[in-house]
């Protein structure tokens, strides 16, 4: 969640500079959400198509980052929802150019980072949640006759981009993939 | 001067503060931003924050700045004064600024671009593209080595039973002096694995394969690859079909996977380092230069603003003093010399503010001396004016042009002309619309043309009231540089002086007349009885009717001339006087009364006033008077066709006086114009009988009441009899005569 507010900002302002909207932007497949006592278990897929652009700059070693924004919301039909946990979960997309590979980090800092050989099996990868758990905060009580929901959302991270291509990716939409927020009803394991 | 110093600055605060806060935030974060662009450890994180409040420290900037100019085009449309000024200072301030910052803008947009365009090099890039080639084909031999190796493994393998193949993977392994050997079965499942560490007692979990090149070794198909192992590491990854001799065996798979070398490991990786940077570095020449335009656009939008902000202060604040002092000007031009103006520090507009200052401040000063000179001068015209309007002497007061300037209420009167018009007019005017003034204007035209500095003369005027003298004293007025500065002429009616004068005479030979003759006039007519009584017997007959006629005429005579002179001595003694009141309208009417009778042809008109007051007068002087008068008119009119009387009494009440007027008008043949001047005078009668004192005696009793009369001829024919008895003074007059 890192500048969010100022990327809104900056992604309000490029909006504005800019009309076009890209034809192939990131898009939520499908998603399962499974309560589980006090854990969540995501799965999830991602459409991540990449354009030409973005491939070129992958080419030429430039990191792109996926971030996937994981929130849980109670559902609150008189007001706002309630936010229960979010997380934002970052997938850096590299290209190896001795050994030709595309590697991509893991969800957290310890997973190693897998290699592909090429760019379609990268992306595929990084646009999986497979069972990934999410332990809720302790704080937060959960209501067994209320409706919780899940926001997914997977984004491009500009501000992840090296520092000069930022005004230029703001500005260009092509840069600017973000699949939305999209809601999935979490389902509760029978006790 | 220190407080001075502190408003200054307060006053410098005040106006220059938002601008100039917004400018230096500005500078700041356009430095932040440049040192960003330079070095992205430096605010790298804060780029996009401070592009965007660069962006919106412009934008704010701009509006500022294009506020204040549409408020200066405003102005000058409203011609606001000075704002054409400010416009042209603020115009020229701002060609003079954009030019060299376009001008340095452009070059160094240009010499970047061309700059960092010159830091990329092809010889180097075709180096690094060389070593990466050369690392890729050290990695590829390597890589093939491996495959046949793992071939070779593979058909050892394919036979092998099961329990065989945990000692065989071994045996391999070490044969081939590898690092990790694997079988998978078809489901992907791990069948048996070697792993050096394995017998060294370390991790034994076998590194898996990706799905997708799983799949494709299944598939029967090699895999071979080159993996990059955590920071510095490279790692060689074959996966071989193991095809079984058996028909419908299910196909196994064998993984090998060897480390490279750290050193090969350690110089793949720093080709590959160098390689990536440099291919980085190349692929973001173009951002660079766009975040190098960017930076420098904006610093130079922003110089370029903070220019034309400080283009539009410095014309305000330099045209602020020459607009107060052309706005100070037109005020002095219009009369007001209240302003003030705010002094601006220092400069020679300061000095000639401040001399405006001093110059409306002394103008000021001035323009109250001369109103308190003004205000006297009129206190002085006004105190003169109330001193010659209430002199009983005429004055007139002519400029050295010989145009009338002061005239007063007593000139006026006695003129019987109106001077308000012809205030600035010539003694011509004066004669042309009042030709019975013309000896009196033909008198002072000559006085006036001597060169005499005082004189003194008698004017006589004929007019319908008789004629009147007016004595007249001419001053010649001191001028600037000895100039004649005009004239001052002082004038009395002296008519009724004269009259007295004459009247107090008449009355003395009178008086001596009666005394005079009286004395002899008894002895002469005892002397003619004796005559007459001593020779009467002795005489004939013829001569006794001749001395008898004779005598008696001496003594007949005698005894009229001693009535006259009784009279004579009447009029000439002052008689006492009964005050009382007096209804003048009925003792009119009585008087009137007793002259109709059918012997009389005259025919009497009265028209008497109502409203008329009661006077305190002695009613039978009055009488006495009336009776005069309307004796003196019926014998007038004896010779008259249709003779007719008009009587009229009149109440006239104005501002300074209240009189009762008596009019007694005939339509006989008037007065001789010889006797005209002595009408009044005793002994003056065109009659063959009386005395000759009736008008002389009605003048004398409406003297002693302190009023007026004259006569004159009517236009129509006819004679013309006016009194005026003072209402408000009847009292006080009569009791002076009482006391006399």
């Amino acid at each position: 969640m890192r500048h969010q507010p100022l990327g809104m900002v900056l992604l309000g302002l490029a909006l504005l500079l800019t009309t076009r909207a890209d034809a192939a932007n990131f898009g939520v497949k499908n998603a399962t959400v499974v309560l589980d006592q006090r854990a969540l278990l995501v799965n999830a897929r991602f459409d991540l198509p990449i354009n030409a652009r973005i491939e070129e700059a992958l080419s030429k070693g430039i990191p792109i980052d996926v971030v996937i924004d994981v929130n849980m919301v109670k559902h609150r039909w008189w007001w706002r929802n309630r936010l229960i946990t979010d997380h934002a979960l970052r997938r850096r997309i590299q290209f190896h150019a001795l050994s030709r590979q595309y590697l991509v980090s893991g969800l957290h800092a310890h997973e190693p980072s897998e290699s592909f050989g090429s760019l379609t099996q990268a992306l595929s990868y990084a646009g999986t949640l497979d069972d990934f758990t999410i332990l809720l905060p302790a704080k937060k009580d959960i209501e067994t006759d209320a409706r919780y929901l899940l926001q997914l959302r997977a984004r491009l991270d500009i501000e992840a981009l090296p520092m000069l291509m930022r005004p230029l990716a703001y500005a260009t939409p092509s840069w600017r993939l973000n699949t939305g927020w999209t809601e999935w009803p979490v389902q509760r394991t029978q006790p | 001067m220190a407080g001075t110093t502190h408003s200054t600055v307060k006053r410098l605060l005040a106006r220059v503060s938002p601008l100039a806060v917004l400018s230096v935030l500005l500078a700041i974060s356009l430095g932040m931003m440049s040192a960003a662009t330079q070095n992205s450890a430096l605010f790298g994180d804060l780029y996009s924050l401070l592009l965007l409040l660069n962006i919106l420290g412009v934008a704010l900037l701009l509006t500022l700045i294009l506020l204040s100019v549409r408020k200066l085009v405003l102005q000058f449309r409203a011609r606001v004064m000075g704002s054409r000024l400010t416009l042209r200072l603020f115009g020229l301030f701002v060609l003079l600024s954009v030019v060299p910052v376009a001008v340095v803008y452009l070059f160094s947009v240009q010499a970047f671009n061309r700059g960092i365009d010159n830091w990329f090099d092809v010889r180097i890039e075709q180096a690094l593209d060389s070593a990466l080639a050369l690392g890729r084909t050290a990695l590829d031999t390597a890589k093939e080595d491996l495959t046949r190796k793992a071939r070779d493994m593979a058909a050892e393998l394919d036979d092998s039973s099961r329990r065989e193949l945990l000692p065989t993977l071994n045996a391999l392994r070490e044969q081939y002096g590898l690092f990790e050997l694997t079988l998978f079965g078809q489901d992907g499942k791990v069948i048996s694995s070697s792993t050096q560490g394995a017998v060294r007692g370390k991790s034994v979990v076998p590194d898996r394969p990706g799905e997708a090149v799983f799949t494709q070794a299944r598939r029967g198909e090699l895999y071979a690859g080159i993996e990059p192992l955590g920071e510095s590491g490279l790692q060689l990854r074959v996966l071989v079909p193991v095809m079984s001799r058996a028909v419908g065996a299910p196909v196994r798979v064998l993984q090998v996977i060897e480390p490279l070398p750290e050193r090969y490991a350690r110089l793949g990786q720093n080709v590959q380092a160098a390689f990536a940077e440099y291919e980085k570095i190349f692929y973001l020449r173009g951002p660079l230069k766009f975040g190098f335009t960017l930076t420098l656009s904006l610093v130079a939008l922003s110089t370029l603003l903070l220019a034309v902000w400080a283009a539009i202060y410095a014309a305000r604040r330099l045209v602020t003093p020459i607009r107060d002092l052309a706005e100070g000007t037109r005020a002095v031009a219009r009369g007001d010399y209240s302003q003030q103006l705010p002094v601006p520090v220092g400069d020679e507009l300061g000095i000639l503010v401040q001399s405006f200052n001093v110059m409306t401040r002394r103008i000021r000063r001035a323009q109250g001396e001369i109103t308190r000179g003004q205000r006297e001068a009129e206190i002085q015209r006004t105190y003169l004016e109330t001193v010659l309007t209430h002199l009983s002497s005429g004055v007139l007061s002519f400029d050295p042009r010989g145009h009338l300037r002061t005239h007063n209420a007593a000139a006026h009167q006695i003129l019987g002309a109106d001077l308000v018009s012809g205030e600035g007019k010539t003694l011509a005017w004066l004669a042309e619309m009042h030709p019975a003034l013309a000896p009196f204007v033909n008198a002072l035209r000559a006085l006036l043309r001597k060169a005499q500095t005082e004189w003194q003369a008698e004017i006589t005027l004929p007019g319908d009231a008789g004629r009147r003298v007016l004595m007249v004293r001419g001053t010649r007025l001191p001028g600037l540089h000895g100039r004649s500065g005009g004239h001052v002429i002082v004038f009395d009616d002296i008519t009724a002086l004269i009259q007295a004068q004459r009247d107090a005479a008449w009355g003395e030979v009178a008086r001596r007349l009666a005394h005079e003759i009286k004395n002899p006039l008894t002895p002469i007519q005892l002397s003619a009885e004796r005559i007459r009584h001593k020779c009467m017997d002795g005489l004939p007959e013829k001569e006794r009717a001749t001395l008898d006629r004779a005598t008696h005429t001496i003594v007949q005579q005698v005894e009229a001339m001693k009535a006259m002179v009784n009279a004579f001595s009447e009029y000439a003694r002052p008689a006492p006087m009964h005050i009382q009141a007096v209804n003048l309208n009925q003792l009119v009417q009585d008087v009137v009364e007793l002259y109709k009778s059918r012997a009389n042809p005259v025919r009497y008109q009265l028209d008497l006033d109502a409203t008329l007051p009661v006077l305190q007068a002695d009613p039978g002087q009055l009488r006495q008077v009336l009776h005069n008068l309307l004796l003196n008119a019926t014998d007038a009119l004896a010779t008259t066709d249709n003779p007719t009387m008009e009587i009229a009494t009149r109440y006239v009440d104005e501002p300074n006086s209240r009189f009762v007027e008596l009019h007694v008008r005939d339509n006989g043949p008037g007065f001789a114009p010889s006797v005209m001047d002595h009408l009044f005078e005793p002994y003056v009668t065109t009659k063959d009988k009386g005395t000759g004192l009736g008008l002389a005696i009605v003048k004398k009793v409406i003297e002693e009441h302190n009023g007026t009369l004259w006569a004159g001829n009517l236009r129509d024919g006819g004679a013309s009899f006016t009194i005026r008895l003072p209402a408000s003074e009847v009292l006080t007059a009569l009791a002076r005569g009482k006391t006399t």
